[in-house]
Parts: structure tokens; C-alpha cells; sequence
């Protein structure tokens, strides 16, 4: 049974919000399109900054005891500090970003016949909170003590306690950095869930794929705000919320 | 196949842990080879071409779900397959636990092993405990290894054996395992635990029966002797 398709555009002038300078065009852009732009671009050059990283592990494990051209010599807890940065950049500041902030900005609206999301502020937002994240998680090279080296996966009781890993402030900022992750992506995905739609569009209609996109979001929307707010806590309080 | 690879089997069950891995390994490189094939033939095939132009095509339900859902069901099936396959031996590394001919308690700490071995009536705790840095155990005997750890979550791996068990604070964990072969092999740890993780490494000696007993009673008696000295 093909679905019935029924043309319904929205009026141009209703399509995009008014052009504004450069700022507002491609900065602090509230469009759906531009904002995917950004994700794209910040998930991008993570993976850059994450591809550097496995190549300084690659050729650590290749040449092992040799200093790596770029760093020099990578003493254990430096590695370790390499495979966690890597394994957390890759995961949560590319993969995530990309499929969710990029893919799901994108393409959302145009698939379901949309104008927007429906809070473009907060998606705005959520890009730049993004953004802060990953200087966060960047900078928390430069703390004494190195990144944090307690694995992506971050297993208490090594990621728990300081003195196990000899990390204070690289953990702290990585739990920073992944709370401020967790918030952006929430914004932009509550943001496409309730995307208004096109009036024709109905759930039966809608593309598998949309769908899929859909109960990713909700899983997203129950799921991330707890672990954000317990990941904040950790960073306030010093200890594990439970 | 990919077993080829691994160092020799020394444990009584290892053989079936690597048929496993084996089929594993044949499931997923056949469906690494199709979807691969699919994808680049895909590619090509529907690639832009003069004279075809995209359409907005909203798709039917079901022609697009069953690219979904058959794959699904196959990988399903494939996944049930390995684990009717792999049941049993799961059964028998993880699920029973044979009468021990040997105990040793192995406590995991930042960074390193200790085994630590009862006293001459098989009782732990009696202060004449027997605590080594390197593990020895009779051949063709069942060992129960009750792993322990002083701090963080380690993982206990002897590679040889096909043995991996998780040691996690606060509980007891018992594993079991038979070597079939004498020799020198090695224990790591493989569950990332700090900074020196790399080198949380031991030895495991795999004794004759006659050499196991002899070493054992070496042991003791330098043991007692050092504890009479410390005492006096």
C-alpha cells in the first residue's frame, strides 16, 4: 500500500529565518542547516585531533621504547592518558556529534517536511555548548598531572579514586567535558523531536529511517539528562553520585 | 583458522574456546565479505549516471523495512547459532566448577599478582599461608583459582589456558582450570588498572606432580623457617 503523498510546502518567506549579518548567518546561526554545518565541522576536527592521537599510539606499540616524532618520548601514564582521550574523543566529540548533531540537524526537518527545529535558540546553544566541551577536553592535557587515564570506559573504582591513576584535574575535566557533551546533544536531539511538522505528515507516513531517528531520541531524551546530572555532581562534589 | 594464531593450548578446555572463537570468526568474515561486496556494488551500480535524475521517492513501509529486518533476523539467527554452538563450553569453563585438586587465592593489586597458597591441612587464614609471586600448579590436576582484588578491577589472564576472569573489589570470584602440559608460562592482567598496568605480570609454572609437592614443601619449610626467625 503506497502511502499517499500530498504536496504541501511551506511559503518561502516561512522557510528560513531573514538573512543577518555574518555573525547571525554563520556564527550564532539559528538554522537547522547551519547549526548541522557546525556539528560537522566540530566533530570533524576532533577526529583530527583523535586521529593524531592513535598515531602516536600506533607507532608507540610499532617502535616500542622509541620517542614518537611530534611527542617524543610516551611514558606509560601518557599513553594511557592517549588510549583514554582517543577512545572518549572518538565516541562522544565525533561519532555522536556527526550522526546526531550533523545527520539528525540536517536531515530531520527536511524529512519531515519541517521549518525548523522548534527551539533554534537552544539548538544554537547546544552547538556552542559542544564547542566548549571540546576545548575543555583538549585542555585538560595541559593540567600537572596530564589528561585522564582511567580508560574511556572510566570503570570506577580507577576512575573514582585520584591517587589510582594520578589523575585529579585531567579526570575532573573529562567528567566536565563529557556532562557538557551530554547536554548539547540532549538540547539538539529534544530539539528535532518535537520538530513542528508539515501538516500532511503523519506517523504511518513517515520514513523508516526518520523513525529509527525517533527512538533514538527518546531513549536519548530518558536516558542522557541522569547521567548528565550525575556526571556534573561527580565534577562538584569530588565524589561519585549514586 | 584464526585459533592458528593464538600460542598453544595448554588447558583441557581451551581447544573448545578456540572452535568458538573459530566460528565466530567464519560467521562475521562471511558477513564482513557481503555487506563489503553489497556496499561497493551498490556504489557503482546506482552511481550518478546522465540521464537519470533523483526523484522524492517517500518509499513503501515494507519494502524498506525488510531491508531492516531480514538482515536482522539472519545476524539473529547466526547469533543463536554460535550460542547453541558455544553453550556448552561456556557450561564448562563458566558454569561448573569440578572438584579442586589445588587451591590458590590470587589477589590482584596495583600492579601485581599474588598467589597465595593454604597451609599443610588445606586451610586458608591460619597464619601459615604460603604467599608467592609466582604460581605453581600440578599437571592434569583441577585448580580453583579464587581471585580477589586490594583495589581496583584487574582481569586475570593466562593466555596459554584460554583462561580470562574479571577480579573485582569486594567479592570472591572462583575459577577453574587443567593444564595438560608442564612449562613456564605467563599471567597478565588485561582490564586497564593504572599507570603500570603493562607490567602487572607474573609467571605460572606448570609442575609435574612429584616436582609440584617438592616445591611445595621447599616452600613451607623456608617459609617456617622465616617466620621462626622474624618470631625469635
Amino acid at each position: 500500500m503506497e502511502a499517499q503523498v500530498q504536496v504541501n510546502v511551506w511559503p518561502v518567506e516561512e522557510q528560513h529565518p531573514a538573512k543577518g549579518g555574518f555573525l547571525s548567518n554563520y556564527v550564532f546561526s539559528v538554522d537547522h542547516k547551519v547549526i548541522a554545518k557546525q556539528y560537522l565541522a566540530v566533530g570533524l576536527l576532533m577526529s583530527l585531533v583523535g586521529g593524531a592521537m592513535v598515531y602516536l599510539i600506533r607507532v608507540q606499540l610499532a617502535w616500542p621504547g622509541r620517542p614518537v616524532a611530534g611527542w617524543g618520548f610516551i611514558a606509560p601514564a601518557s599513553y594511557l592518558a592517549l588510549v583514554t582521550m582517543h577512545g572518549t574523543i572518538m565516541v562522544f566529540f565525533v561519532a555522536m556529534p556527526i550522526l546526531l548533531g550533523a545527520f539528525g540537524n540536517f536531515l530531520i526537518p527536511l524529512m519531515i517536511g519541517a521549518r525548523d527545529m522548534a527551539f533554534p535558540r537552544l539548538n544554537m546553544l547546544s552547538v556552542w555548548t559542544l564547542f566548549a566541551a571540546s576545548l575543555i577536553l583538549i585542555g585538560s592535557f595541559f593540567t600537572p598531572d596530564g589528561a585522564a587515564s582511567a580508560g574511556w570506559t572510566g570503570y570506577p573504582p580507577l576512575s573514582a579514586v585520584p591517587s589510582y591513576t594520578g589523575n585529579y584535574w585531567g579526570i575532573n575535566l573529562w567528567l566536565l567535558a563529557l556532562a557538557l557533551e551530554f547536554s548539547s546533544l540532549v538540547c539538539t536531539t529534544g530539539a528535532s523531536r518535537t520538530a513542528p511538522r508539515k501538516p500532511s505528515y503523519t506517523i504511518p507516513t513517515a520514513p523508516s529511517a526518520r523513525r529509527s531517528a525517533s527512538w533514538v531520541k527518546a531513549l536519548w531524551v530518558i536516558e542522557m539528562p541522569l547521567n548528565s546530572w550525575r556526571m556534573t555532581g561527580t565534577f562538584l562534589t569530588g565524589t561519585p553520585m549514586s | 583458522m584464526i585459533s592458528r594464531l593464538f600460542p598453544a593450548n595448554i588447558s583441557t578446555y581451551g581447544g573448545q574456546i578456540d572452535h568458538v572463537i573459530d566460528l565466530i570468526f567464519v560467521v562475521i568474515a562471511v558477513w564482513f565479505v557481503l555487506a563489503q561486496s553489497l556496499l561497493v556494488y551498490f556504489a557503482i551500480h546506482y552511481r550518478r549516471k546522465p540521464g537519470i535524475k533523483a526523484a522524492f521517492y517517500r518509499g513503501h513501509t515494507w519494502r524498506q523495512l525488510s531491508w531492516v529486518l531480514v538482515p536482522a533476523m539472519l545476524v539473529l539467527a547466526c547469533d543463536l547459532g554460535i550460542d547453541a554452538a558455544g553453550g556448552a563450553t561456556w557450561e564448562t569453563v563458566k558454569g561448573s566448577l569440578p572438584p579442586a585438586a589445588v587451591t590458590v587465592q590470587v589477589t590482584g593489586q596495583q600492579f601485581s599478582w599474588q598467589f597465595t597458597y593454604p597451609d599443610a591441612n588445606g586451610q586458608f587464614g591460619t597464619g601459615k599461608d604460603l604467599v608467592e609471586d609466582t604460581m605453581h600448579v600440578p599437571v592434569n590436576q583441577v585448580i580453583h583459582v579464587v581471585l580477589q582484588s586490594a583495589d581496583v578491577i584487574h582481569d586475570f589472564y593466562v593466555p596459554d589456558l584460554r583462561l580470562k576472569q574479571d577480579v573485582v573489589p569486594g567479592r570472591k570470584i572462583t575459577a577453574w582450570f587443567e593444564a595438560t602440559k608442564t612449562g613456564e608460562y605467563e599471567t597478565a592482567c588485561s582490564q586497564l588498572c593504572g599507570p603500570a598496568h603493562f607490567g602487572m605480570q607474573a609467571r605460572l609454572v606448570v609442575q609435574t606432580a612429584v616436582d609440584y609437592a617438592a616445591w611445595l614443601s621447599a616452600e613451607r619449610s623456608a617459609h617456617g623457617k622465616k617466620t621462626a626467625g622474624a618470631a625469635s
